[in-house]
């Protein structure tokens, strides 16, 4: 098969007080002079969306916004912010919010480099090898994000709620912006579901069984470190920005690690539990994480002293007492969630979350339809005692 | 929360479909008239004519011109004749393929281009922003691994006039494609591939320990905050001994693969920050001594852990459990984990030498060469990084 390629240069990093401001000047660098702005109503609601216009307004020319995307990345948003696109003669796109502005603009980018003007067309066709038209693409996430900002992939549902999922580089994002400004006050709750969800993003792909580079390693501990850190202290004191900041900054960076080789196998079981029950797609992950932790040997598949090393100096880590270290990592990813009882009650069953028996059942056998024998036996190990 | 940036734009391909497909590259790159830069080495390995052969594949990109890069001392006329021989042929497009002061050649002549700024000495000034007005595709290819210049945003110009190497940083330089291809990289030699690692080590180490530092109000301080360099240092040193050696010993395609592949994300990931005392002193020795930079490594390796042992001792005991694995680690006292440290690398950067570069001459250093030596250090900014102040009679001391 041919390499896709997208001609772009890599993702860049911008974090930190006046990130927001530096973006417009590396957004100017890449030839953005008309821009498209898409965001969810969840950021206009939170004044997010103002808070941004305040920062860039006066130096990016910001020609037409796309407000109006809700919970779910729709295919026909897509469309109609295409058209908005093409209308204004756009030239770059930013992404402000949660998980489906996200997704609307990254489906966005990859119709306009493809050249296909519908999102339903990719229901019967794949997206093309090579296309060297540069569409800068920024992703501003919300404090609500889910780490895919980072990742080539659009989830899109259609009317008739089939699921478009694209994995291209063409949806690759060139700037994600990270300013502490737009790290709001949210519940503890919340707080909880991101920091978890990054920590098991950030596990996950360091114990993938495919091979990772060392890009994604540095993501991986980057976001463990930080969360470490801050992460308790976030639950304790949600009110200061500092925290909030760096756990938004740990789930940045995980969503980073995990999307560059997902495991496909949680994804895909995470996504069925969440289109059948509307539940939120990160307690959902976090869950079946913290279960397959639980039940599931460490396989020897990575070398889990070598992980030990690479984690390196971290309180949670206690080697002193002869384990092995695959139980040392185990243990660890236990203890931390033990200690983490103590500020939130978190859910740990599927059952929490409102998610009854004939949800399940029904995302069983949707589920042993698609996945090969393997990954059912697993499912039925995740899902057999909700 | 204070304002960083990382992770600059260069892409690493890496396997044998990275040159098969630089048509393709360059093509969506906007180029078709490439000046291909290399040297006698490559050509008489037969890379050059695979990089030509797969440039012109399907004939929408042509070669312009091939230069061939020979007595690279002389910085400022190799700049001036690589432009001349760029525009008298129309190129629109740069691919090289070599390694060190080449592969830093190229990414300067990608600046003056795409700048439209001829004289190179405008950007030795930080506060100079050229800023692009043209696009120049720059693809780079390495021969040898370790060496970092091939994907991160900085190049290093000899200014003759003042006898010095000077430290050039732009976005600029950062080229769009940078090729891992297993079969150039095999065909260097043992010796190259242990100065590779050894320049891994010594980036690894400066990155670990590295400080930094803020324009506060008037006044530059140092800033304390989280850092992703320290991160892809610890990356980089995890078992760095034991793979090392695995590699050198077997000399297979795949773990040497593996090992320029993380020692090339290391020069991305850390750019400026990577750049502390051990590149400072190396990069001073070279210029004073007028030896490769990478002879002088050991020495300012060793040199360099002497130097900061006194006020780095909690970093260096953490980057021991990176590099020995932490059941070794756990075995030593806390307080000799610092010194223990020192001497493993020490012992690394020695048996490296004695196995697998048989012709290196140990460096001797007469009082009139510290002196030059210490002077030339001062006017390295990446010394900056290093968390020892700049001490001339202790650097004296060091350099035995």
């Amino acid at each position: 098969m041919r390499s896709q390629y997208n001609f772009e240069s890599d993702i860049k990093f911008l974090t930190g007080k006046g990130a927001l401001r530096n973006a417009t000047v590396a957004l100017s660098n890449m030839g953005a002079r008309r821009v498209m702005l898409i965001c969810d109503e969840a950021s206009v609601k939170h004044g997010q969306l103002n808070s941004l216009l305040r920062q860039v307004g006066k130096d990016l020319n910001i020609t037409c916004q796309y407000k109006k995307v809700l919970e779910y990345a729709m295919a026909e948003d897509c469309d109609k912010a295409l058209r908005l696109y093409k209308e204004k003669e756009c030239d770059s796109i930013i992404a402000l919010g949660q998980r489906s502005a996200i997704y609307v603009a990254k489906a966005v980018k990859i119709m306009l480099k493809d050249g296909v003007s519908f999102m339903s067309n990719y229901l019967d066709c794949a997206v093309n090898n090579i296309s060297s038209k540069p569409i800068p693409l920024t992703v501003i996430p919300t404090y609500l994000s889910s780490g895919i900002e980072a990742s080539n992939i659009a989830r899109i549902r259609c009317e008739d709620k089939r699921i478009i999922r694209l994995d291209t580089p063409f949806a690759q994002t060139n700037f994600l912006v990270l300013d502490p400004c737009l790290c709001s006050i949210i519940g503890r709750k919340n707080i909880a579901s991101t920091g978890l969800n990054a920590l098991a993003m950030a596990i996950t792909s360091l114990t993938s069984h495919s091979k990772v580079d060392p890009m994604t390693k540095v993501y991986a501990l980057d976001a463990i470190t930080l969360l470490t850190d801050n992460f308790e202290q976030c639950l304790m004191y949600s009110g200061i920005r500092k925290y909030r900041f760096n756990v938004a900054f740990a789930t940045a960076l995980a969503g980073c690690a995990y999307w560059s080789s997902p495991n496909a196998f949680l994804t895909e079981l995470s996504d069925l539990i969440c289109d059948y029950s509307g539940a939120d797609y990160r307690d959902v992950f976090n869950i079946l994480f913290a279960k397959g932790v639980e039940k599931i040997e460490f396989k020897c598949d990575f070398d889990t002293y070598a992980l030990v090393n690479l984690i390196g100096y971290n309180q949670y880590v206690d080697v002193q007492d002869g384990k092995n270290s695959g139980q040392i990592i185990k243990e660890s990813v236990k203890n931390y969630y033990a200690k983490l009882k103590k500020y939130v009650k978190y859910p740990l069953k599927l059952k929490d979350l409102g998610i009854d028996d004939e949800a399940l059942s029904k995302v069983y056998d949707e589920f042993s339809k698609v996945g090969d024998a393997e990954k059912i036996e697993y499912a039925n190990k995740l899902l057999k005692d909700e | 929360m204070r304002y960083a940036e990382f992770s600059n734009g260069t892409k690493i391909i890496d396997g044998e479909k990275g040159i098969a497909d630089l048509h393709i590259l360059l093509r969506g790159l906007g180029a078709s008239r490439v000046m291909i830069i290399g040297d006698r080495h490559m050509l008489s390995q037969g890379c050059l004519d695979r990089v030509k052969s797969s440039v012109s594949k399907d004939g929408e990109v042509a070669i312009g011109a091939v230069y061939l890069g020979e007595n690279l001392q002389d910085s400022a006329s190799i700049l001036k004749d690589m432009y001349f021989v760029y525009m008298s042929n129309g190129c629109d497009g740069i691919v090289v393929c070599g390694s060190g002061k080449l592969v830093d050649y190229a990414k300067l002549l990608r600046l003056e281009l795409s700048t439209q700024v001829k004289d190179i000495s405008k950007f030795f000034n930080k506060s100079t922003i050229g800023r692009k007005v043209i696009d120049v595709p720059l693809i780079a290819i390495p021969c040898r691994f370790g060496m970092g210049n091939e994907c991160n945003a900085l190049a290093v110009f000899y200014d003759a006039q003042k006898k010095l190497s000077r430290n050039i940083f732009h976005e600029l330089l950062s080229p769009d494609y940078c090729i891992i291809d297993s079969n150039i990289m095999l065909s260097a030699s043992r010796a190259s591939m242990a100065y590779g690692v050894l320049n891994t080590l010594g980036k690894a180490i400066d990155g670990f320990i590295a400080m930094h530092y803020a324009v506060v109000g008037i006044a530059i301080k140092q800033v304390e905050g989280h850092t992703i360099g320290k991160i892809f240092s610890q990356v980089a040193l995890t078992n760095l001994r034991s793979k090392a050696l695995d590699m050198l010993e077997s000399s297979q395609e795949e773990k040497m693969m593996d090992f320029a592949l993380e020692s090339a994300y290391l020069s991305k990931g850390l750019d400026r920050g990577g750049m502390g005392m051990i590149y400072s002193l190396a990069l001073a020795i070279s210029d004073v001594k007028g030896i490769n930079y990478l002879e002088c490594l050991p020495v300012a390796i060793r040199a360099s852990l002497d130097f900061n042992l006194r006020v780095c001792s909690e970093k260096y005991s953490q980057a021991l459990w990176s590099f020995v694995g932490w059941q070794e680690y756990s075995q030593y006292p806390q307080d000799d984990r610092a010194k223990r440290f020192v001497s493993c690398v020490k012992e690394f950067v020695d048996e490296l030498l004695a196995k697998y570069v048989e012709d290196y001459a140990p460096l001797t250093f007469n009082d009139d060469d510290r002196q030059a030596i210490a002077i030339q250090l001062s006017y390295n900014p990446h010394m900056l990084n290093n968390p020892r102040r700049y001490d001339p009679i202790a650097i004296k001391a060091v350099l035995v």
